[in-house]
């Protein structure tokens, strides 16, 4: 696994360092410290990461901004900031965790269980998916996307408006920050369950999930149980 | 009898007004102005009260010279003090220049005996001075003005022989727009005091939010956290750094102008934890100080935390250094720092608005500040003139 943490304070870097290789251990492959945005975009296009552990001034202008962008990218995003207040909305951006200053050990663990996906529930929900169209940034709010179909290392998210959307994350990374209405229902899909109409048994351990505006989607042979009981 | 009650009423209103005005001056701002219309108001009233009628009416015939002495005694003055109200309220400057052209003017025409013309002389005379005021946009000018055409043209009406004693009430109409207008003036610089107490509370409040603002306290406190269980004994140390910056914050906050030395003080303070946080060092060098400077509190703390927070975020050392220069003028302060400042991001941030505002209170209109990067940082000169700048 790979981390890139961005402080510019160095007593803060050391602290996060130090927790993250202690909860991390072994399964650390690289942990990289950087104290500018700058020399942070340049190194994570040089090399591909797995997290990033991100200080954000979020009370100034550009801090949403930079939360948009980095929450469009392919790895999970921690917010590590002093502006606790704005912790709700950091969240609705979809980022993986945020963790307010001054911070212990036992908090940054529970960040990281969200990311190995141990602590599913989020202390609130994602509302947006921030995502890179050409050199743009879209923000699509969730209650609008229908389906999210995986494609390799990507994601296809389908909305109500009959929009695709390649989204730089993977199915699991979304399927780590999405609410729980959202709903694998397959190795490659994960389905809004809102806009679910009725689930159909093709035989030969086919099933269907038909959408509201009859858009098919497949069901593995282990999930059907549990949609067919959540549609009722 | 209706003339009696005339009088009287009239003149317990100019003696009312008297007492309204010398309430004026004695509690609420020695102008002289008040003074001056306090007095135009006795006169006046006194006036009315040795007018021929009143005295026939209430006295007898034996007190008539006293009474005639009185009554042009009394008018004498009040144009005196008339002219002198209006030079003082409008602080027209040349006081005596256009004061004593009038007084030898009206003693002339007392010689001659003829009170009428004393009487548009006096009018005369204090319109033109309102006129002037009002072509010198001075405040409450149109009142003047009302008050003083007023008093023309109920003097006149009186002279035609349409009312009874149309000057007395030409009087009281022009005292009744005086009253007004100071009252007016009186509300306004209320409001303008409490503006600038609630501006002065509001940047002192800013000032304390700045130095215990939570973002500043939680980024020291998780610092600090690391050096607790790393390195106690630094820990310490920073704990003492900040004790001392919040120990002068505390002290200042509540000044205009405090000693450099405090200025000072709450610098180094802030650049020995930015220091500790940051794993540099910091080095802040005077120049030219005698030590007995005043400055605004905590305008050079804000700038020097403006060129931290911008300007070092790679840099495991900083220089910063304040320079006073004596100018024709006033005096020049240079603070440099060899940060690698971006010229975008110094910008007009709030630490910069704080400064301009502290300047503005202490040296209204007396202040420059400019910013601008230099060949190997950044510097900020601030110039406070001894005079308004033109």
């Amino acid at each position: 696994m790979k981390i890139l943490i961005v402080e510019d304070e160095a007593l803060v870097a050391q602290r996060i360092k130090r927790f993250t290789e202690q909860i991390m251990g072994n399964k650390l492959s690289s942990i990289i410290v950087k104290t500018t945005l700058e020399s942070a975009e340049i190194h994570i296009s040089e090399n591909p990461i797995d997290l990033l552990l991100l200080d954000l001034n979020l009370s100034g202008k550009n801090g949403f901004e930079i939360l948009q962008k980095v929450t469009a990218e392919s790895f999970h995003t921690i917010i590590i900031s002093a502006n606790i207040d704005k912790a709700l909305e950091a969240f609705e951006y979809g980022v993986l965790d945020f963790v307010g200053k001054p911070f212990t050990v036992e908090r940054l663990r529970k960040a990281f269980d969200r990311y190995n996906n141990v602590d599913k529930l989020s202390a609130y929900p994602t509302k947006y998916l921030s995502v890179k169209k050409g050199d743009k940034l879209l923000l699509i709010d969730i209650t609008k996307i229908e389906y999210i179909k995986g494609s390799g290392v990507y994601a296809e998210i389908y909305t109500t408006d009959g929009d695709s959307l390649l989204h730089n994350k993977s199915l699991n990374n979304l399927d780590t920050i999405l609410p729980s209405n959202f709903i694998r229902i397959h190795k490659s899909y994960l389905v809004n369950i809102n806009y679910a109409s009725h689930i159909t048994n093709h035989g030969a351990g086919k099933y269907v999930l038909a959408m509201n505006n009859n858009t098919q989607v497949p069901v593995s042979r282990n999930k059907y149980k549990e949609i067919k009981n959540l549609l009722g | 009898m209706e003339y009696n009650y005339y009088i009287i009423i009239i003149a317990t209103f100019l003696g009312a007004s008297a007492v309204f005005n010398l309430i004026l001056y004695f509690g609420f701002n020695k102008n002289s102005a008040y003074l001056h219309l306090a007095f135009f108001c006795i006169s006046q009233m006194f006036k009315a009260l040795s007018e021929r009628q009143w005295i026939l009416n209430n006295f007898n015939e034996s007190y008539l010279d006293i009474a005639f002495i009185i009554h042009v005694t009394s008018f004498v003055l009040s144009g005196f003090f008339l002219v002198a109200f209006i030079l003082k309220k409008f602080e027209i400057n040349n006081f005596k220049i256009l004061f004593w052209p009038y007084f030898v003017l009206s003693f002339v025409l007392l010689f001659t005996n003829l009170s009428r013309p004393l009487m548009v002389i006096m009018i005369a005379y204090s319109g033109a001075l309102v006129l002037y005021a009002l072509y010198k946009k001075y405040e409450g000018s149109i009142y003047s003005l009302v008050g003083i055409i007023g008093f023309a043209v109920w003097t006149y009406i009186g002279y035609l022989g349409f009312i009874n004693s149309g000057y007395l009430l030409g009087v009281v109409f022009f005292v009744f727009s005086m009253n007004l207008a100071l009252a007016k003036q009186i509300a306004r610089q209320n409001e303008q005091r409490n503006q600038a107490l609630i501006r002065a509370s509001r940047l002192e409040s800013q000032m304390l939010k700045k130095n215990i603002q939570p973002h500043f306290i939680l980024n020291s406190l998780t610092s600090l956290q690391e050096l607790v269980e790393h390195d106690p004994q630094k820990a310490v140390d920073f704990i003492d750094s900040l004790a001392e910056e919040f120990q002068v914050v505390s002290k200042v906050s509540g000044e205009k102008l405090i000693p450099i030395t405090d200025e000072l003080k709450i610098c180094e303070a802030h650049l020995k934890i930015m220091g500790f946080r940051k794993n540099a060092e910091f080095e802040l060098k005077t120049k030219n100080f005698t030590g007995d400077e005043m400055v605004p509190p905590a305008i050079f703390h804000t700038l020097v935390e403006n060129g931290l927070t911008h300007g070092y975020s790679d840099k495991r050392k900083g220089y910063f250094e304040l320079t006073k220069t004596t100018l024709q003028n006033g005096i020049k302060y240079t603070l440099f720092n060899d940060s690698e400042l971006k010229q975008d991001k110094f910008g007009k941030g709030t630490g910069l608005k704080y400064v301009e505002a502290r300047l503005e209170e202490t040296y209204p209109g007396m202040w420059q500040l400019n910013a601008s990067p230099v060949e190997d940082g950044w510097k900020v000169e601030i110039e406070i003139y001894n005079g308004k700048l033109k």
